[in-house]
């Protein structure tokens, strides 16, 4: 399984692509459908929100096609402009007051978390997809965007209209999500009567 | 709040296990439905963007002819002579009414006869409506005053006819007022 990142598509293809060749254009889609809608969805999560940051970016990507210069393989231009339409939706007031009437929701699932952690055997908690999908979008974003991608803070910071700390500070955040998610039962020493 | 990573040995085996998470997914809609939705979503915005300019023009048409209508209107003289005052408003200038001038005249004489009609003193008297009925009637007065001495001296026609337009339109008032504590003395 290729990365985004990695994905490049020949030039004459590419050049078939500009050129609006339906066909060009379809391998070009079967190359780079996959990595693009599995970035995504990390990013905003799954459902029908996803699929519509997935068709955005790709009618994107094929407007700005003729534009590409091949200064970088394809899939990192794409990515480009993955990264950059999932956090216009994260950031949407929209999403943002969602994320807002959540919030609540979060913290009662921060606790039920906790509480997993301490009582079921570690082996079980062993889901690292399932981890994921319980940090917040904005969290689960920074987490991915850093750990992964490769972004540094500032990237982080900017590319979500903040600062570097915002993005230290969810990343530490979402770091104690995850090992509490992960990390073994402590099981309380058992009470002895005297 | 403050997490001290160092002390965590699971975040680099989570962010190892991150890394290994499949890169690559299902989409969503093959590239004939791809072509399908992007072609309805071209469509529509085309749509937006025609509605938008549709909507643009008729209201610039809208304002367009609301502007031609108002140049082309005569100018309205009757509201602005109602709302001028007599002690401010320059009676030279006052433009001459030309229309419903002996409507106005006759409607103030029967006014008159009607609050000679009148008792002196309202069965309720309430002081704010005392104080304006004293302020219409120390108008009306000083604009028959004017008005006499202004025929004894003769000409100034013009101001003359503004004036008595005036005082015709403050019995209207004083009528109107009066009448409101007709109805007000009614009350239980």
């Amino acid at each position: 399984m290729a990365k985004l990142v990695q994905i490049g598509v020949a030039a004459d293809l590419l050049a078939q692509a500009c050129r609006g060749d339906e066909h060009a254009e379809s391998e070009i889609y079967a190359a780079v459908a996959p990595a693009t809608f599995a970035l995504i969805r990390r990013l905003v999560g799954g459902g029908p929100q996803a699929e519509d940051v997935f068709q955005d970016t790709m009618m994107t990507f094929y407007e700005r096609l003729p534009t590409f210069r091949a200064e970088a393989p394809l899939g990192a231009w794409l990515r480009q402009i993955a990264i950059s339409k999932c956090l216009m939706y994260l950031r949407s007031p929209w999403q943002r007051a969602r994320l807002q009437l959540e919030g609540a929701e979060e913290a009662a699932d921060y606790a039920e978390l906790d509480y997993r952690s301490h009582t079921a055997p570690a082996a079980e908690c062993f889901d690292v997809e399932h981890a994921l999908a319980s940090l917040s979008p904005t969290a689960r974003a920074v987490v991915w965007l850093f750990e992964v991608e490769g972004y540094s803070h500032d990237e982080i910071g900017r590319a979500f209209g903040r600062t570097a700390s915002f993005s230290k500070s969810q990343l530490a955040r979402a770091h104690h999500r995850l090992r509490a998610w992960f990390e073994p039962a402590v099981e309380p020493p058992a009470c002895t009567s005297i | 709040m403050h997490f001290d990573l160092e002390d965590s040995r699971s975040v680099p085996q989570i962010v190892q296990m991150l890394r290994h998470l499949p890169t690559e997914a299902e989409p969503p809609i093959h590239w004939k439905e791809f072509k399908r939705r992007q072609l309805l979503r071209r469509a529509r915005a085309r749509s937006a963007q025609r509605r938008q300019f549709a909507l643009a023009a008729a209201v610039g048409l809208v304002m367009i002819g609301t502007i031609a209508l108002w140049k082309h209107m005569p100018p309205l003289q009757y509201p602005s002579a109602q709302r001028a005052s007599v002690t401010t408003l320059p009676m030279t200038r006052r433009p001459v009414v030309p229309i419903a001038w002996d409507e106005a005249a006759v409607r103030s004489a029967a006014s008159e006869r009607w609050l000679a009609a009148q008792p002196a003193e309202p069965a309720i008297v309430r002081v704010g409506t005392r104080a304006a009925v004293m302020t219409l009637e120390d108008r009306i007065a000083w604009a028959d005053d004017t008005l006499t001495s202004m025929r004894a001296k003769g000409g100034e026609p013009d101001r003359a006819r503004a004036l008595q337009y005036e005082r015709d339109r403050l019995v209207n008032s004083l009528a109107q007022v009066r009448y409101a504590e007709t109805l007000a003395a009614d009350l239980p």
